[in-house]
Formats: C-alpha cells, structure tokens, sequence
C-alpha cells in the first residue's frame, strides 16, 4: 500500500507540470464617473503621417467641443492615442493595448491593412471600431457590426471616379497605380468593377511598396501605353512624387486619386505641380461654409490647434461628432433614469436612429448596415488650391 | 474410598507443626467434614483463579508495551518515512516543473514551491533520524538520506539560476530579433528608393525633377552600372544576411550555430563587396546601417554569443537534470527502502506482540482446563457422593414424613451427614413412639363421630316421620274428597230431577201469569165499556199478578243456581278421562285469557283491564287434556280480573288494573304465571282457597268450585299450583307443568 503510493507520487513527478498561462487581461468599458475613454491607432509616423495627425484633430476637435460644452451627461471625453505607422503588426498591438486600457470604442484608425488587421481583435472584444479612415470593402460586410463607418467606401468613389472620366470626359484609356497592399487592392477591383460596368478594361497596371516614394518604375511601365488618365490608389507623397515624375516626363494624363491619398498633404506635396490633379472626397468640402457642420468644424478646429481645415481632419470630426450625438442621444433617451453608456445603447442606437443629420452631412445605419454616408465628392486643384467641383472639366 | 481420605486427612493432621495442627483439628473437630472439603475446594479454585488472573497482567502489561513501542515508535516512524518520499517525489516533480516555466513569475513560484517542500523534507528527516535513535527503523538509512536530498536541492537550485539566465538570454534575444526586423524594413524600403531612382535614371537620365536628362551614354556608363549592380547585390546580400541572422537566434544545435556564424560572415563580407560598387554618398547611408547588424550578430551581446550562451543554458540545465533523475532514483530507492525498513520494523513489532497474545492465551486456556479437570474430580471424589447420601438421607426423612417409621437410616462416614443421619435415626425412633399414642386417641374420635352421625340420622328419620304423617293426613283429606264427589254424584242426579220440575213448571207459571195478565186486561176493556162497575178490583189483580211474577222469576233463578251447583259437583266428580294431547302452552293462556276478558266485558261493559303478556318463545308445548287444562286458565284469569274489579271498587280513579300474563320455560317443565294487582288474599283464607265451595263471593257469583276443581286438573297434569299473595297489592298464581304430562290421569 505505502509502496504504492510512493511509486504513484515518483511517477507523478517525472510528468512536466502543465504550463499556467493565462488569455490577455480585458479591461473595462471605458465609462468612468467623470469620462468616457476612446482609443485611437493610427500612422503618427512614416508617409502616411499627416493622415494620422488629421484624423486625430479631427477627433480632438469633436471632443473638445462636445467638453466645453458639459460632456456627455458630465463625462468628458478622452482620447488615448497609439502610433502604428501604419503598419499592420503595430496596429494589432496598439490595438490590443487599447482595449486592454479599457477604451469604449476605437475611433479614427488610418488605412486598410492596418484596420483590416485591427477590426477584428476590435470585433472579438465587442468593442465599437468607429470611423475609420478607409473605405475598403473587407470593413462594410453587412455582419461587421461593431463597425460603424462613416465615409462611403472605395468602390463608390472608384465608381465616381470612373463615371466622371468617361461621363464627363470621354476617356477610354484608363491605367491604376496602386499600394502593393490591400488597400491598393481595393482600389484596383473598384476601378476594375466601374470599367467592367462600362466595357473597359484598364490600359495599364502598376504598384509600388507601401512607406516608399519608389514610383519611378511603375511611372515607366506607363509610359508607353499612354493612358488619358491614372487613378492613384496610393498615400500622398508617392502619388505626388509620381505626379510630379509623370508631368516632367510628359505624361499628358489627368491623375484621380481616391480620398484616402490625404488632399493637404498631397496639395503640399505637389507644390506647384498639383493644378488638374483630382481627388474624390468622402466629406464635404472643408472651407464650404454653405454647410453648417462645417462651421461648427472650422470653430472646433481653430479652438484646438491653429491647423487649416482640411478633408482628413474634418473626417475626424465627423466620426467625433457622431460618437457624441450618438452618446448625447443615449443620454437623452435615458433621462428619465441616468445610466451610464455601453457599447450596446451606442450599437443599438446608431442602427435605430434612422437618418442622422450630422449638419449638412446625413448618415443612416441599419442592422445590417455599417456605413453611414454613400456620398461622393468631387475636388480638383487650381491654382494651388482644393476646388470642389460637380463635373471634370474638358 | 472415604476411609482412605480420612485416613490421608489424620494422616496430615498428625504432619502438621503440634500448635498449627491443635488450632485445625479444633476447627475441623479432627475429621474431613463438609466445611473441610468446601475450604480445600474452594481454596483450591481460588488460588487457579488468582494464578489466571496474575498470569493475564502479567500478559497484557508486556502485551502493551509492545504495542506503545509500535504506536510510539514504529507508527511514527513509518508517517515521517512516508510523508519523507513524497516530499522528495515533490522536489523530484520540481526540475521538469523549473524547465518549464515561461515566465521569471512562473518560475519564482516554482521556487518557492521548491523551498517549501524542502524545509517539510528536512522536517520529517529529523523525525526519521529521531525514530531511528529510537529504534523505530533500523540502520541508519535517515542519515544516508541527508546527503541525497541535498544534492537533490542544490542541483534544482542550480537548475532554477540556469533556467534565470535562460531567460535572460531570450529576452535578450527577442530585443535583437526585433532590431534585426526593424532594420532590415529599413534597409529595404531604402533599397527600394535607390534601386527605383537609379533604375529611373539609367532609362531617362533624370535624378532629380528640376535636372535636366544626362546623355544616354553617361546613364549606362561603367560607375552607373556597377552602382546600379551593387545597389541590386547589396539588396540581395542583405537580405540573404537578415535571413541568417533571423535562423541564428532560432538555431538548437550548436554546431549548426556554428555553420550559421560562417555563413552569416560570408554575407556580410558579400554586402561588403556590394557596398564597394555603390557611389560614395550613398555608401555612406548604407554602411552605418550594415554596422549596425554586424553589431547586433556578432557583438558580445549580440545574436551569435546570446544564443550559444542560451544553447550552452539549455545544455546545462540538461545535464542537471540527468544527474538530478539519478539523485532523484538513489532518493527514491533510498527512500522506498526507509519506508520498507520502517514497516518491516513495525511488523516485527506488531508479531512480536501478536506471538505474547497468542501464548498468553493458550496458557490461560490451560489454566481454565485444568480447573476444569479438578473442579469434576472433585465433584466425583466429593460432590457426587455426599450428594448420594443426602439423597438416601432425604429419601428417608419424605418416607418418614408420609408414615413409614419402619424405614432404615443408613449411617455411614464421619461427616455432618453422618451426624444428620443419626439425628434422623433418633427422630425416628421417638416418631414411632408417637404414633401408638396417635392411633389410640383417633379410635376415641372415631367413635364420637359415629354418635353425631347417629344423632343426625334419628332427627332425620323424625322428619321423615313428619311427613308421613302429612302426607297421610293429604291422603285422608284426598279419600274423603273422592267418596264426598261419588256421593255428591249420587246426590246431583237425583237432585236433577225434582229441580228439572222446579225449573219447569216455574216458567210455566210465568207464562201462565202473563196470559192471565192479557186475559184479565182484555176483559176489563171489552167490559168497561158497558158496565164500569163490574167484577172484581182490577189494581189489586194487577198487584197479585205482579207478585206472583216475582216469586216465579226468584223461583227460576234459584233453581238454576242450584241446578248449576248440580252441574258443577258432577263435574267434579267425573270420573272420564280427557284425550291427552300436544297443547301450544302460549297460545292456550293468550286463547283463554282474551275469552275471560271478553266474558267479562260482555256482563259488565264499564269492565276494563290492562292485560300484560309476557310469553317466552321456548315455552313451547306439553302433554296434556286441553280441555280440562283451558278450564284451568279460564278460572284463574277470570279470578284475576274480579280481584281487579274488586279492587277498582275499593280504591276509585288513581288505581290501574293490571294483569301480567307470563309463561316461562324451564329445564323440563313450562311455569305459567298470572298475576294481577288486584285486592290480594288474606292469610287467614290463603289456605282455604283450593277446599270445594270456599268462596269470597256473594250471592249467586261464584260456585267455589272453579280454583278445587283448577287445582285438582293441575294435580292430574303431575303439576303444582303455587299462590303467592299480599294483600291490596297483588296476587299471582303460578301454574307448573311437566312437558311429558302426568303417566296417567285418574
């Protein structure tokens, strides 16, 4: 009997003990006696940087607004922001820091890589992934619920872009450079898609790697089939460095970049060379003040930094301004007993609202509906300067 | 048999010390009495008893100590060599546990799991070694013991700071990993700047926007292709580079780690020589970046010397082990046999113990037989015999007690029941003597009683006498009756006659007297109408006529009366015997009794009785002369109801004539009872009232025949009739009858 015991426990030691390891701590919901917390993972750094910090005054001026003004039913809102340089690894890790943190809702991530990474550890938590810069396909699939965007997407403004090209301008010879990444992918089937529509096909295909100005070899892969226009699925300063390549060259062709490409920094970056250059825009024109949210956008804005107002950042703070009327109107729908917000109410209250009008700017969920404006805007530079415009000029 | 024990007891006397011995003989009367023998038996068995008793202590105390010795020493010897092994198997699981870990967190837990288990170890070593002082196990294997468990420690501890520092290199390592990562993006992403730029400028001889073209030979001159060679080369080699580094810090076996290192030098030296092509100025931003991963390769604490260090940990934390598996096998076998030591101790004591219980038995088994043994011999020499001879004795002493004083006494031994046997010897012969005097003062009682019984006999005869004398004066009364009857006969029927005249010619008379009455008023009328002073006076003839009427209707009625005295007085003395027959008792007294009823109620309508009847169902039927026996019924209840009637007279409203009807049935006879509350009999005539023509009514009522003739009908039944009576409250009769009838009715 003792023998035996002796032996079972000599036995039992000899098997390794299992290794104790336990699942990544989750934080709470970001709702505090006094704040509501968000979290923001976005390009910071790198070429697409001017992207982040837009999208983040965007944000920031929303938030300050909806601050000086009492909050949400007290609660000021906060925004912890995380640096990925819109790389997709860091934008996973940002991400699970974030949540960890304990944020409501992520708000205001740049790019497709980077969100289509960071979505779905966003999902998996039941966190809210707001507003992010990007309008690819893979963020609008009708069980995506924790995402709620607000732009239209990259196959509506490829499907503008090409109508306006053939509609307006009677232009057959069509050629894509594109981001060898998703993003540059979704580009490229949109384009294809509005050219297959038409009976078209593009008359040229190039790539260049992402975080690089290395264009000049797509630009020559180009140049012999002389196309009437590129569309320029990229971030700004390779579109603007192949603009540039492509004009000094001769390339004689009109340049559509979708909104993704930043137009102030692309503005800055093309310098002089950028008049005919045209971008699609997912927001209203910044400096319209025939529009009332962007008044209330220019205030907010000059409020915060004394920064110009530009297209990046006034998507910002329509995502910003979103989550706080959408907040605001829980608030509200709750008055009769004050609660305190959850991602659920926020969810629950976008779908149901119907159509929001943010000012000027309407958005509408459903429940199998994740995105809130379909609009497409047109903007061209002249002069040096953004114009919007309704049709492309000849 | 008994004369020899005697012997052998005087025998000892006379061996016993003088004064010893004068103090027994005076005790024991100088024989081997009954007390003698119940002192040596009993002496005997107490002294086996005590013997047992002294023997079981003795037993159980060394039992104990046995047993205090196995709890005390053995028990706790065993516990601490048990809880010993699987403290050590804990601290032999710790090492594969250690290697384990994941985390410093992981293994500091580990660790201090480690410590605990050793201080308990060290614990119950102390405890063996205090069991073996004690002599709980044998041989010193606690203190061979010691030593292992130490080396089991200290190679653990060792393996706990290797498996620290084998941590420390992997952190160090992840750091460079992502170093390499990020450097290698950079070099990259430059590359691909330069390689694109340099490819733009070999097909358009453009550098730079505001440049104008450069002539065609001067963009494939020698420096460009070899500049544009080395950017390609080195795109290659760096990567080529970044690989090897990447499999360094991954690579398990050290001499591959080895292979790695050439490999990796080679690489470089291939960047090298690319960089070599490149044009200065970009050269310049390459190589500190190419220095950079020499550094992070190749420094002391670069990839190269943290792996083999992490390689050289694993390596030693191996061998650990394997020197830890043969301490933990030596432990583990020193340890099983601690254990086995310790429960071969504990057996050996626990057999030990069981052997002194078990001897301790059989020996109190042989003590308990041999009592045995003595107790029946004793029984044979002592008990057997002296209870024979008390039996003789007794059987005697009973004989004696029931009479027979001729029984001889057997006196035998030299005991206290040879003593009792004498005294019953001299009992006996006084006894004898008192007999003879006993039996001379019975035959005195004896001739007493005969005289009382004589007395008793000649009172009883004197009675008898007694009733002879009734009896005969009955029989008188009875003879004079019958001749009074056969002469009343004689005397009836000739008084019928001149009476039958008497009766006649009286209503003939009547009859005549009226025919004379409507002769006379016929007359009178037819004459009066024409003489009214004719003939004689005719009031004074009705008068006469009237009178005459009287005496003849007084004539008629008394010549019935007597006639029925005739009648009656026949009757009496008839001498014809009625048909005997089966007669429904119940139902003749209720036939009967209505028909004296309604008798009465037809003389005297203001009659009224309340008749209560009580008949038993088992009364059932008897032989008799139904027609002499309704007569009896018919009188008595008639009687009944007159003593009502009488006695409603006397006393007016309040009063309730009753007459209780009741039959009874007995073992062979049949009781009926007629009672009735009326006026009673007094005792000056009670008995009378069964003597012919005594009666208590006037006039022309009664004969005073009815209860004689009642009373001879029930004598002729061989039944009684009994009175019993009180005056002015009731009166019952009571008519019992033999359900076999009387043999013959005379």
């Amino acid at each position: 009997m003792i023998r035996l015991a002796l032996l079972a426990t000599v036995a039992l030691g000899l098997v390794p003990a299992a290794a104790a390891g336990q699942g990544a701590q989750r934080g709470g919901d970001g709702v505090h006696a006094d704040s509501i917390l968000f979290g923001q993972s976005a390009a910071l750094s790198g070429p697409a940087a001017e992207l982040g910090r837009n999208m983040n005054l965007g944000i920031r001026a929303a938030f300050e607004e909806a601050n000086r003004s009492g909050g949400i039913d007290g609660r000021q809102l906060k925004l912890l922001v995380r640096d990925d340089g819109y790389e997709p690894e860091a934008a996973v890790a940002n991400t699970r820091e974030l949540i960890a943190r304990g944020v409501f809702g992520l708000i205001g991530a740049v790019g497709t890589p980077t969100s289509n990474a960071a979505e779905p550890i966003a999902s998996g938590a039941s966190v809210p992934y707001i507003g992010p810069f990007t309008g690819a396909e893979l963020l609008r699939g009708d069980d995506q619920r924790y995402v709620v965007n607000v732009r239209a997407s990259y196959f509506q403004e490829t499907e503008e872009m090409v109508a306006r090209l053939t509609d307006d301008l009677g232009f057959r010879r069509i050629a894509i450079l594109y981001q060898d990444d998703s993003y540059g992918m979704a580009g490229l089937t949109g384009v294809r898609q509005a050219l297959d529509r038409r009976g078209m096909e593009l008359v040229g295909e190039v790539t260049y790697m992402r975080n690089t100005v290395a264009v000049k070899r797509a630009l020559l892969g180009l140049r012999d089939s002389d196309p009437q226009a590129v569309i320029i699925i990229g971030a700004y300063r390779p579109a603007a460095h192949f603009i540039k390549w492509a004009r000094k060259i001769g390339m004689g062709a009109v340049f559509v970049n979708i909104s993704f490409v930043g137009s102030n920094a692309l503005l800055k970056e093309l310098g002089g060379h950028g008049d005919g250059v045209v971008v699609t825009q997912v927001v209203p024109f910044p400096r319209d003040t025939g529009v009332p949210v962007v008044v209330r956008y220019q205030a907010a804005l000059k409020a915060v930094e004394a920064a110009q107002p530009g297209f990046v950042s006034l998507e910002g703070y329509l995502a910003g301004r979103l989550v706080v009327d959408a907040l605001r109107a829980i608030a509200v729908s709750d008055a009769g007993r004050p609660a305190p917000p959850t991602r659920e109410a926020f969810l629950r209250i976008l779908e149901e609202s119907g159509p929001i009008d943010l000012g000027g700017f309407q958005v509408e969920y459903g429940p199998r509906d994740n995105q809130g404006s379909d609009r497409v805007f047109l903007t061209m530079i002249r002069r040096g300067r953004f114009v919007p415009v309704t049709h492309l000029p000849r | 048999m008994d004369d020899r024990i005697h012997a052998a007891f005087a025998w000892f006397l006379k061996r016993l010390p003088s004064r010893l011995g004068a103090r027994v003989r005076k005790a024991t009367g100088g024989r081997f009495g009954i007390g003698s023998q119940i002192v040596v038996v009993l002496g005997g068995g107490v002294t086996l008893t005590i013997g047992a008793v002294v023997l079981a202590l003795v037993l159980m105390s060394v039992v104990s100590s046995r047993q205090s010795e196995v709890t005390e020493g053995h028990m706790p010897a065993l516990v601490a060599a048990f809880e010993v092994a699987r403290s050590s198997s804990e601290l032999v699981r710790a090492s594969p546990r250690l290697l384990a870990a994941d985390d410093p967190a992981d293994l500091k837990q580990v660790g201090r799991d480690v410590a605990r288990e050793e201080e308990t170890l060290r614990k119950w070593l102390v405890e063996v070694k205090r069991a073996e002082s004690r002599g709980g196990v044998e041989g010193g294997v606690g203190h061979r013991v010691v030593p292992l468990a130490d080396s089991l420690v200290e190679s653990i501890t060792r393996i706990q700071e290797s498996v620290g520092r084998r941590m420390a290199y992997r952190d160090r390592l992840r750091e460079l990993e992502a170093q390499v990562e990020s450097l290698a993006l950079e070099l990259q992403l430059l590359l691909e700047e330069l390689v694109d730029d340099q490819h733009f400028f070999m097909y358009t001889g453009l550098r730079d926007l505001d440049d104008t073209p450069v002539p065609a030979a001067r963009r494939t001159s020698r420096s460009e292709l070899a500049h544009y060679a080395g950017l390609l080369d080195f795109q290659a080699s760096q990567n080529v580079t970044t690989t090897f580094v990447q499999q360094a810090m991954t690579e398990d076996d050290p001499e591959l780690l080895r292979a790695n290192r050439e490999r990796v030098e080679t690489a470089m030296s291939d960047v090298g020589r690319a960089l070599s092509g490149i044009r200065p100025e970009i050269r310049a931003r390459l190589q500190p970046r190419v220095e950079v991963l020499r550094g992070l390769y190749a420094a002391p604490d670069g990839a190269f010397e943290t792996r083999t260090l992490e390689l050289a940990e694993i390596r030693s934390s191996e061998d650990l082990l394997a020197r830890n598996h043969q301490t933990t096998a030596d432990l583990v076998a020193m340890v099983e046999g601690l254990v086995k030591d310790a429960e071969v101790s504990t057996r050996n004591a626990a057999n030990r113990s069981r052997n002194l219980v078990r001897l301790g038995f059989w020996f109190l088994l042989g003590v308990t037989l041999l009592t045995l043994v003595a107790a029946y011999f004793v029984w044979k020499l002592f008990g057997e015999r002296l209870l024979g001879r008390m039996a003789s004795l007794f059987d005697a002493t009973r004989r004696m007690s029931k009479g027979d004083l001729e029984v001889q006494v057997r006196i035998e031994g030299n005991d206290e029941v040879t003593d009792m046997a004498g005294a019953l010897e001299v009992f006996r012969q006084h006894a004898v003597e008192v007999q003879r005097l006993n039996l001379v003062e019975k035959l005195a009682a004896e001739v007493q009683a005969k005289n009382s019984e004589l007395e008793a006999t000649n009172s009883e005869l004197e009675t008898t006498l007694e009733d002879l004398k009734r009896t005969q004066q009955q029989v008188i009364s009875q003879e004079k009756l019958a001749s009074l009857g056969a002469l009343t006969a004689g005397i009836a029927h000739e008084i019928r006659n001149p009476l039958n005249f008497v009766n006649n010619f009286a209503g003939l008379s009547s009859e005549l007297i009226d025919e004379l009455r409507e002769e006379l008023k016929r007359e009178g009328n037819g004459e009066g109408e024409g003489n009214g002073e004719s003939g004689m006076d005719q009031e004074l003839v009705d008068e006469i006529l009237d009178d005459l009427g009287g005496n003849v209707v007084k004539v008629k009625e008394h010549g019935e009366r007597a006639n029925r005295i005739v009648e009656g007085m026949l009757a009496h003395s008839r001498n014809e015997a009625g048909q005997v027959e089966s007669v429904d008792i119940n139902l003749m007294v209720d036939e009967y009794a209505k028909l004296a009823y309604h008798g009465l109620r037809g003389t005297d309508s203001t009659f009224n009785v309340n008749l209560v009847q009580e008949y038993d169902d088992a009364a059932g039927r008897v032989q008799a002369v139904s027609r002499d026996l309704s007569r009896v019924f018919l009188n008595v209840v008639t009687n009944a109801c007159h003593a009502t009637i009488s006695r409603g007279e006397e006393d007016g409203g309040s009063y309730q004539p009753t007459v209780w009807l009741k039959t009874e049935s007995r073992e062979d006879t049949v009781c009926i009872s007629v009672r009735d509350n009326g006026t009673g009999i007094p005792d000056h005539i009670v008995d009378k009232i069964f003597d012919p023509f005594f009666t208590t009514k006037s006039g022309t009522q009664g004969t005073g025949l009815g209860l004689s003739i009642s009373h001879e009908i029930i004598r002729e039944h061989g039944g009684e009739f009994q009175v019993e009576t009180e005056v002015g409250e009731f009166t019952e009769f009571r008519i019992i009858l033999p359900r076999k009838g009387a043999e013959a009715s005379s």
